[in-house]
C-alpha cells in the first residue's frame, strides 16, 4: 500500500513541476498581424455551400466561394464571377461569365462549373439522392444549362423579377468534386480552405491566384491578409472580453448592452450597419379579442415603438410602418408609423368591447426580453394585463405558437434580399411558411400571387404598396422596427466594414 | 462481471429515457434544418422527414437507434448535415475529457492541503478560513465566475487566453486527441504550454465548484486518521506534527479523496456545457445542447448515452482505485 | 477506512454538498437535540450562517414593505444608473438600476423570495420524494429495492443539465415546469442516502425486537426507523436548497430561469452578464446575493452535519 500511495505522490509531483514549467513559458501574443481573427457566435454546420441554411456558414463559406454577382455594402447588385447579364425572355437569362478565373485547385471556372453549382441546388435529388436545401432560394429556376464555355443560360419557370436578387447566395463550385465538398471545399473566393476544428474554428488563406473579385468594389486584386481565422466564441460577453484582449479583431453579434463599453474603450469601434430584419409583436389574429382588428390598432397605439429604440436598442434600429424596412423595395413611404397614443387605444378597446382590458401573454425567446417587458409595460398602462413568457428554446415556443393558443409573440423575420416577397409571402399569405399570427386576407393573397409573378416592376411596386396598406389597417402585429447590426472591431483593422446583409467579406480587410 | 451486468439496464434505461425526452419535446428537426429565408414547400418538408426516417412509428426509430448502437454505428447528424455523429463526438470528447480531468486536478490541489490544515487545526480559525474559502468557489454560479476569471486574468492583466483549446497553429499530431498528452508524446514544449494555458481558466471555473467536497472529505478522513493510535504513536516517538501529518496522516486521507475524486469525474462531466459555453471550448457539453435545440436527435441520443458510459466507466475506475490503493479492502 | 459502506462512494450524485451515511450514528439512542445544539453553537462560521439565513428569509418575506421601488417599473429617463457612491448615482437607487431602469435594490429584494422559493419548494418536495424511496427502497429490499436503486443510477448517469433542458422543452418554460424539471432528479441524493442509513439501522436490536413484537413493517418503518434517518435527511435538504439555487442560475444562463416580472437573482445575473464591462452592478449585485445565500446555507448546513456527527464529537 505504501508502495502504491507512492505511485500516486510521485504522479502528483511531477505533473505540478511540468505546469509550473509549462507556465513559465513565453505566452503566445494576440493574433499577429498578417493573421485577421472573426469572432463569431457559432460555428459552420457544414462546408458544403448547397447543404445549409445557416447564416454562420454563409460568412464562412462566401469567403471561399464566389458567386455569380454579389452586392455592395449599399445592396446594389453587381457582377462577381458574371461579366454580365441580360433577360432574353420571360423565363430565360443569359450570363456571360468572366475569363480566366481559376479554382483554388488552379482548374479554371468555366460556365460547365457554374451549370452545375446551379442544377446540384435546383434539381431534385441532385446532391447524391438529397435534395438541397436551398432549393427554396432559388425557387423558380428549374435549370442552367452552359451554352459555351463562358455562356451561361437560366430558365425559370415563369417570368421570376427576384432572381438577381437570390442569385448572390449561391456559390460557385467545381464541376468536378461531385459530393465531396464537405471535406475540402475548393472555391473561387479570394480565400482558400485550410482546417476546420469543429466547434473550435475554421482557417482560411489566402488564395494568391484570385482574380480579384468584382470590378465594382475595388480594390481588385488578392485578398490583403494572409489568414483568416473564424474562432466560435457563442457567449457575447467573451466575444467581448477577446476583441479586448486582442484575441479576435472583429466581433459578430455585439449586444446593445456592450456599446457604452466599445465606445469607451479607445482601441476598440463600433460598427453599425442597416440590418434586413424586421422585429415586431405578432398576434393570434385567430383568438378573442386579438380576432377585433381594432383591439390590434389599439395596441400599436398604445405602445410607443419609438421609446424601445431608444430605450432599449440605443436608438440603433428604425421604425417600420409595417413590417418592410424603408430599405426595401416598393417600400410605400406615405404610411407613417402609428403614433404612441393611450387615450386612443383606450377609446379603440371600448369601442371593441373590451375597455375594462384583458389578460395576455407575451412569449419571447432571451434575445427580445426587454421589448417585451417594455412592450407589457405599455400595455398595463391602458389597461391589459400583459406578462411576458420568455422561451429558452425558439423550437418549442413556435410549436405552442403554432397549435394556436397563445396571444401574442415578439419575434423577426430576416429578408437579405429586400425584395418583399421574401418577407409578406411568409408572413402574410394565408398558410404561409411563417404566418403563425393565423392571418388570412384574399385581397393580399391575390396582390402577393401577382407581384410574385409579375415581371413588371411597376406592377410589383403597387401591387406591394396595396398590401402594406391594408395590413397596415388591420394590424397583425405590433409593427416595430428593423434593428442595426452591430460589429466591435480593433482599429488595427482597416478596410473592412460590414454589409447589411449580414455577409463579412474579409476580402479587403488589414490589419495594420 | 456482476457490476458489468448491472450496467446493462441503466445503459438502455438512459437511452429510453433520452429518447422519449428529446421525441416528446415540441419542435421539429426538419424546421430547423430548413430555418433561413426562401420558401419551402410542404412537400420538401415531407421529403426529408422521410429521408430521415422521422416518418417511422417512434418504437422503430427506437429500434433502429439501438440496433445502430449494437453494431458501434451512432448514426449521423440532421443538423450537421449528414455527418456521422460518431466523429462529431470523436472530435468533441477529447477537449471534455481534458477540461474534466483538469478541473479534477485543480479541486485537489485547491482542497488538499486545506482540507488537512482543517482538519489539524479543527475548530480554530484556519479550519474556518479554510472550509469558507473552499465553500466560496461553489458558491457563485459558474457563468459568472467564468466571466469574473476572464475580466480579471485575460483582459486586465492578460496573463491567458481566452479562447479555446489552443493557438492555431500550435496543435500537437494528433495521438490521443488530448493536447497535452499528444504534445508531451510529440516533445513539443511550446504546444504543451500553449494548451496548458488556454486550459487554466476553464478548469479553474469548474473545479472550485468541486473543491468544497474534496476539501470536506479530505478534512473527515484526516480527522479520522489523526485519532489513530499509530499516529498517537508516531507524536510519542517525538515526530514534530508536521511530519507526523504528513508521513502518516495524509498519506492514509488520500484514499477516500481520491476515491471520491474519480468517482465524481463522471458528474462534473455533466456539468460543464456551461463552462464550455463561456470559454468557446469545442467540448461535447455543447455539441449536445445546442442539439437539443435544434432537435437532432441522433447526436442528443448518441451523446447522453456517451455520457453515461463514462459516467459508469468512471465509477468502476474509482472502485478499482479504491481497492488499488487499500489492498485489505475487497469489492 | 474498514468499512467500505461507510464511504460515501454511491453516494456521490452530486459531487460538492454530500452528507456521508454514518453507519454508528443512532447506535444506542437517537441523537439528543440538545447535544446537537450545543455543538453547533460552538461552530461560529454555522451561526453566522444560520442568522444569514433568518435574515434573507426575513427580507424575503418582508419585502412589500422594505423595497424602495416597484421591482417592475420602466423608467427610460433612469436607465443605467450607477449605484449611489459613484459619480452619478443617487441614494434614491442606492444599488443603481438596470437597462430598463427598474430599481436593482429592490429587484434583488423581490428576488429573494423567488429564489429562495425555489430553493425550498424544490427540495420539500424532492426531499420527501426521496426519503420515502430511500425507505421503500431499504426496507422492503428485493425486487422493489433492485427498481429503485436501477431508476436512480439512471438518473444519475443521465448529465444533469441535459435533462432539465430537456424536461423544460417537453413542458414549456414557467415556473411550475422549472420546479418539476428541477424535482426530477433532486429526489435522488436523500433517497440514496437514506436508503444507506435504512440499511444500516434496519439490522439494530431495537428493530429486530419491534418486528418479533409483532409491529407491521409500516409501523416499523415510521416509527423506528424513520426518526433515525431524519437527521440525516435535514442536513441533506439544507445543503441542496444551495445546489438548487445554483442550478436555477445555470438554468437562466440557458434561458431557463424564473422570468419576470420578478425574476430570480440568478436571472438577474444572466441578463446583467453581456455589460459586465461597463454596468458591472447589474450582474455583479445578484452575483453576490447568490454567493452569500449559498454560503450561509451551506455554512450551516455543515455547522448542522458536524453536530450531529458523533463521530467528530470529542
Amino acid at each position: 500500500m505504501r508502495r502504491r500511495l507512492a505511485v500516486v505522490w510521485r504522479s502528483v509531483a511531477s505533473v505540478s513541476l511540468l505546469v509550473l514549467t509549462a507556465l513559465t513559458l513565453p505566452a503566445q501574443a494576440a493574433a499577429p498581424a498578417d493573421t485577421l481573427v472573426v469572432g463569431i457566435d457559432e460555428d459552420a454546420i457544414t462546408l458544403d455551400p448547397m447543404n445549409f441554411r445557416h447564416r454562420q456558414t454563409e460568412t464562412i463559406l462566401r469567403n471561399i466561394y464566389d458567386g455569380l454577382v454579389t452586392r455592395t455594402p449599399d445592396m446594389e447588385i453587381v457582377p462577381e464571377l458574371a461579366e454580365s447579364w441580360e433577360q432574353v425572355d420571360e423565363t430565360t437569362w443569359i450570363f456571360r461569365l468572366r475569363r480566366g478565373v481559376t479554382f483554388h485547385d488552379g482548374t479554371p471556372f468555366t460556365a460547365a462549373d457554374a451549370a452545375y453549382s446551379i442544377n446540384r441546388t435546383v434539381k431534385e435529388g441532385a446532391m447524391g439522392g438529397q435534395t438541397s436545401p436551398r432549393q427554396g432560394l432559388l425557387g423558380n429556376v428549374i435549370g442552367a444549362e452552359a451554352l459555351d464555355e463562358y455562356t451561361l443560360k437560366i430558365e425559370t419557370d415563369g417570368p421570376w423579377p427576384a432572381l438577381l436578387s437570390f442569385l448572390p447566395f449561391h456559390l460557385m463550385v467545381p464541376a468536378a468534386t461531385g459530393d465531396g465538398l464537405i471535406e475540402q471545399p475548393i472555391g473561387t473566393g479570394p480565400f482558400r480552405f485550410v482546417e476546420w476544428q469543429r466547434g473550435q474554428r475554421v482557417v482560411l488563406e489566402r488564395y494568391d491566384g484570385y482574380y480579384g473579385g468584382s470590378p465594382e468594389l475595388p480594390p481588385v486584386g488578392p485578398a490583403q491578409v494572409r489568414r483568416v481565422i473564424f474562432q466560435v466564441l457563442p457567449e457575447p460577453a467573451t466575444r467581448l472580453a477577446a476583441l479586448r484582449a486582442g484575441e479576435i479583431d472583429i466581433m459578430v453579434d455585439v449586444p446593445v448592452d456592450q456599446m457604452g463599453a466599445i465606445e469607451a474603450d479607445p482601441n476598440l469601434e463600433l460598427l453599425a450597419v442597416n440590418g434586413t430584419r424586421s422585429f415586431f409583436m405578432e398576434m393570434n389574429v385567430q383568438k378573442p379579442p386579438f380576432t377585433d382588428p381594432r383591439v390590434r390598432q389599439a395596441i400599436n397605439y398604445a405602445v410607443d415603438v419609438q421609446a424601445i429604440v431608444d430605450g432599449v436598442l440605443n436608438g440603433l434600429a428604425t421604425r417600420t410602418p409595417t413590417l418592410l424596412s424603408p430599405q426595401a423595395f416598393a417600400f410605400d413611404d406615405s404610411l407613417e408609423p402609428y403614433p404612441y397614443d393611450p387615450e386612443r387605444a383606450r377609446a379603440l378597446l371600448e369601442e371593441a368591447g373590451v375597455g375594462r382590458g384583458f389578460a395576455m401573454t407575451i412569449d419571447t425567446m432571451p434575445d427580445n426580453r426587454s421589448a417585451a417587458e417594455v412592450i407589457a409595460f405599455y400595455l398595463q398602462q391602458v389597461g391589459i394585463q400583459a406578462q411576458v413568457q420568455t422561451w429558452g428554446d425558439y423550437g418549442a415556443m413556435i410549436d405552442a405558437i403554432r397549435r394556436g393558443d397563445r396571444d401574442a409573440w415578439v419575434d423577426s423575420w430576416g429578408n437579405a434580399t429586400l425584395d418583399p416577397s421574401d418577407i409578406a409571402e411568409p408572413k402574410l399569405q394565408t398558410g404561409g411558411r411563417g404566418n403563425y399570427s393565423g392571418y388570412s386576407n384574399p385581397r393580399v393573397d391575390e396582390l402577393l400571387a401577382l407581384a410574385a409573378r409579375s415581371s413588371d416592376p411597376a406592377a410589383r411596386e403597387a401591387a406591394y404598396r396595396e398590401v402594406q396598406q391594408i395590413i397596415y389597417d388591420e394590424a397583425p402585429m405590433l409593427f416595430g422596427w428593423v434593428a442595426q447590426d452591430l460589429y466591435a472591431i480593433n482599429r488595427r483593422v482597416e478596410g473592412w466594414r460590414p454589409s447589411p446583409d449580414s455577409r463579412i467579406n474579409l476580402h479587403d480587410a488589414v490589419k495594420r | 462481471m456482476r457490476r458489468l451486468l448491472q450496467t446493462v439496464p441503466v445503459v438502455l434505461g438512459v437511452t429510453l429515457l433520452v429518447f422519449t425526452l428529446i421525441h416528446l419535446t415540441p419542435g421539429d428537426p426538419v424546421e430547423a434544418m430548413m430555418a433561413g429565408q426562401g420558401s419551402v414547400t410542404q412537400e420538401q418538408m415531407d421529403q426529408l422527414r422521410r429521408e430521415l426516417g422521422l416518418d417511422l412509428p417512434l418504437w422503430r426509430q427506437y429500434l433502429r437507434f439501438l440496433a445502430g448502437l449494437a453494431r458501434g454505428d451512432l448514426g449521423h447528424s440532421f443538423y450537421y448535415r449528414g455527418a456521422p455523429v460518431g466523429r462529431l463526438i470523436a472530435d468533441r470528447l477529447p477537449a471534455t475529457i481534458e477540461l474534466t480531468v483538469a478541473a479534477m486536478v485543480i479541486s485537489v490541489v485547491i482542497a488538499l492541503p486545506a482540507g488537512v490544515l482543517a482538519a489539524v487545526r479543527r475548530n480554530r480559525l484556519a479550519d474556518r478560513v479554510g472550509s469558507v474559502g473552499a465553500m466560496l468557489g461553489v458558491s457563485l454560479p459558474d457563468f459568472w465566475l467564468g466571466l469574473v476569471l476572464i475580466l480579471l486574468f485575460s483582459v486586465s492583466l492578460g496573463w491567458l487566453p481566452i479562447a479555446g483549446r489552443i493557438t492555431y497553429g500550435m496543435e500537437p499530431p494528433p495521438v490521443t486527441g488530448l493536447y497535452l498528452v499528444d504534445s508531451l508524446l510529440a516533445g513539443d514544449w511550446a504546444a504543451f504550454g500553449d494548451a496548458l494555458r488556454h486550459l487554466v481558466l476553464p478548469a479553474v471555473t469548474l473545479g472550485t465548484a468541486m473543491a468544497a467536497l474534496t476539501m470536506r472529505i479530505t478534512r473527515s478522513s484526516m480527522l479520522e486518521v489523526i485519532r489513530q493510535e499509530y499516529i498517537t504513536y508516531a507524536r510519542a516517538k517525538g515526530l514534530s506534527e508536521w511530519a507526523v501529518v504528513v508521513r502518516h496522516g495524509l498519506r492514509n486521507a488520500l484514499i477516500p479523496t481520491v476515491t471520491v475524486v474519480s468517482l465524481n469525474a463522471g458528474t462534473l462531466l455533466g456539468g460543464n456545457m456551461i463552462v464550455e459555453t463561456i470559454f468557446g471550448w469545442p467540448g461535447l457539453g455543447r455539441l449536445v445542447v445546442d442539439s437539443i435545440y435544434v432537435r437532432d436527435y441522433p447526436v442528443v441520443q448518441a451523446a447522453v448515452f456517451i455520457y453515461a458510459l463514462t459516467y459508469i466507466l468512471m465509477n468502476l475506475v474509482a472502485d478499482w482505485l479504491y481497492t488499488w490503493l487499500n489492498p485489505r479492502v475487497t469489492l | 477506512m474498514k468499512e467500505l459502506e461507510s464511504l460515501p462512494i454511491r453516494e456521490m450524485a452530486t459531487p460538492w454538498l454530500e452528507v456521508e451515511a454514518d453507519p454508528r450514528q443512532g447506535e444506542g439512542a437517537p441523537t439528543s437535540w440538545r447535544l446537537v445544539w450545543r455543538e453547533f453553537r460552538k461552530n461560529r462560521p454555522a451561526l453566522v450562517g444560520a442568522v444569514v439565513v433568518l435574515i434573507l428569509i426575513g427580507v424575503a418575506l418582508a419585502a412589500p414593505w422594505i423595497a424602495p421601488h416597484d421591482p417592475a417599473q420602466i423608467n427610460p429617463f433612469r436607465r443605467l444608473q450607477p449605484p449611489a457612491w459613484m459619480p452619478g448615482g443617487s441614494w434614491e437607487y442606492p444599488l443603481g438600476t438596470d437597462h430598463l431602469g427598474r430599481d436593482l435594490l429592490s429587484r434583488l429584494i423581490y428576488g429573494s423570495r423567488v429564489s429562495l422559493a425555489v430553493g425550498a419548494v424544490v427540495v420539500l418536495i424532492a426531499t420527501t420524494v426521496g426519503v420515502v424511496m430511500g425507505l421503500i427502497s431499504g426496507y422492503f429490499g428485493g425486487w422493489i429495492d433492485t427498481v429503485i436503486q436501477r431508476v436512480v443510477e439512471i438518473l444519475l448517469a443521465f448529465p444533469y443539465l441535459v435533462l432539465a433542458i430537456a424536461l423544460m422543452g417537453v413542458m414549456g418554460p414557467g415556473l411550475v415546469n422549472l420546479l418539476v424539471a428541477l424535482v426530477y432528479k433532486e429526489w435522488v441524493t436523500a433517497a440514496r442516502v437514506v436508503r444507506a442509513e435504512v440499511l444500516a439501522v434496519k439490522s439494530r436490536e431495537y428493530v429486530e425486537a419491534a418486528r418479533a413484537l409483532g409491529a407491521s413493517g409500516t409501523r416499523i418503518m415510521f416509527r423506528h426507523i424513520l426518526p433515525n434517518v431524519l437527521a440525516s435527511a435535514v442536513v441533506i435538504a439544507t445543503l441542496r436548497v444551495a445546489w438548487v439555487i445554483l442550478m436555477e442560475a445555470s438554468l437562466s444562463f440557458l434561458g431557463l430561469g424564473v422570468q419576470p416580472p420578478t425574476p430570480s437573482w440568478g436571472v438577474m445575473v444572466a441578463d446583467g452578464r453581456s455589460a459586465i464591462f461597463q454596468q458591472w452592478w447589474i450582474s455583479t449585485f445578484p452575483g453576490l446575493a447568490i454567493l452569500v445565500t449559498v454560503l450561509a446555507i451551506n455554512l450551516l448546513g455543515e455547522g448542522l452535519r458536524d453536530a450531529l456527527d458523533p463521530r467528530l464529537r470529542e
